[in-house]
């Protein structure tokens, strides 16, 4: 049998030779899940800093190998430490009058070819963005990353209603921005 | 409004989850896992034994002993030092273009930097154009407008094509917008438009220039020190 990493080899499989030191897997995982822990900062709002909190998350995931136990989802695990490194980021960060709010509130409402389409992406990112914090990690974690209410559950550490209810209340508060801007 | 048992599947929202849904997952670079791989090999924490830590101890008592003296007969400064805008302003060429070297040796980034300083000097003052920037600013669109082609691109000898098209297209619709703006202004930021790049290109550039903190540092180390000194004058 090779001793390469098998491309159907499974997450657990991949953890437990990463725990050996194996950096191939490690690379393998990399590759396998660098585009949705992109995307879950990309949509917690920190497009410009999402390519360094996704490599800060595998980093930690590197350095946590050996705190990781396959009791749990390897998901679960690994958007902990997302959500850690989130937080973390958090806590640094300053915020600025943004140059894209100052160019969103100026733009004509409806405009043509990509400068629309550029609209109706930033709105819904706004959207997002004006969601409460909890609120937004239970949806983008629901929505984005497709996890379920359980798994989402055990990552925020809150009951699985608790999750439901924040992603009703999101949902809810979305609802009205949208009714109030609409497409 | 009732709480629905499962609310990804209630009807309610389905609008919303079909908006959110839509929103394009971002790529990651084409070296984020070389990268990552990097990131892993790097020292984590530095140890130093106790000789090490006395050593750099006394080391650091020496210096700061010399700084001390120096500094009780050193005479009190008297010049101040130039704001970011007096930097841009004195940087600025006499075509109304600015550079990434004085040299002027890479002259394919002048677009991307003169853009860069307008962005950053338009908003410096409430009436840029009744202010002390105003001739800098009609001088640096008259440059812009200059490397414009007839079709409202920038051309070709310029580097980084999506990025220099955003941040002059940027920077004319943002002098468009301007009181007293030269009406010649806005015809250039509408030709100008037909060449932004894709949304999700710009949504990414925007970011950018939301917080010039996350500006990728090569590209402001090609900008040289008037792209840094308008970043600069940008984040505040």
């Amino acid at each position: 049998m090779s001793d390469s990493v098998q491309p159907e080899t499974d997450d657990f499989a991949l953890m437990a030779q990463v725990r050996a030191g194996r950096e191939d897997a490690f690379q393998a995982l990399v590759e396998r899940h660098r585009r949705p822990v992109l995307n879950f900062f990309a949509r917690m709002g920190a497009s410009h800093h999402g390519e360094d909190l996704a490599q800060e998350t595998f980093v930690r995931l590197w350095n946590y190998r050996e705190k990781y136990k396959p009791s749990a989802k390897f998901t679960t695990f690994l958007y902990t430490l997302a959500r850690h490194a989130w937080l973390d980021h958090v806590r640094r960060q300053v915020r600025f009058k943004t140059f894209s709010d100052r160019y969103r509130a100026e733009m004509p409402a409806h405009t043509d070819g990509g400068l629309g389409q550029l609209r109706k992406d930033l709105d819904v990112q706004a959207a997002l963005d004006e969601l409460p914090p909890k609120q937004r990690e239970a949806l983008v974690l629901a929505v984005h990353q497709g996890l379920a209410y359980e798994e989402i559950a055990r990552i925020l550490r809150i009951p699985v209603g608790t999750v439901k209810s924040r992603i009703f209340n999101a949902l809810a508060a979305l609802k009205e921005t949208f009714h109030e801007t609409p497409s | 409004m009732k709480l629905h048992p499962d609310p990804l599947q209630d009807p309610r929202f389905a609008d919303v989850l079909a908006r959110l849904r839509a929103q394009k997952a971002p790529e990651p670079a084409a070296d984020f896992t070389e990268r990552t791989l990097a990131r892993t090999r790097q020292p984590v924490a530095c140890h130093l034994g106790w000789g090490d830590v006395l050593w750099r101890a006394a080391a650091a008592l020496v210096v700061l002993g010399g700084a001390s003296f120096w500094w009780m007969r050193a005479p009190a400064p008297v010049a101040r030092a130039p704001s970011p805008v007096e930097i841009l302003m004195a940087a600025q060429r006499a075509d109304g273009g600015w550079s990434a070297d004085d040299r002027q040796l890479r002259a394919r980034y002048d677009v991307s930097v003169t853009a860069l300083a307008l962005l950053a000097l338009m908003p410096s003052e409430m009436a840029p154009l009744g202010g002390p920037q105003a001739k800098a600013i009609r001088s640096g669109i008259s440059y812009l407008i200059g490397q414009q082609g007839e079709d409202g691109s920038f051309g070709a000898d310029f580097s980084g094509a999506d990025f220099t098209r955003y941040l002059a297209g940027m920077a004319l619709q943002a002098a468009a917008r301007l009181a007293d703006a030269d009406p010649t202004w806005r015809a250039a930021a509408e030709r100008a438009r037909a060449h932004l790049p894709d949304s999700f290109q710009m949504a990414k550039l925007n970011a950018h220039l939301a917080q010039p903190d996350s500006f990728p540092a090569r590209w402001a180390d090609a900008g040289g020190p008037v792209a840094q000194t308008a970043l600069a004058l940008l984040a505040r």
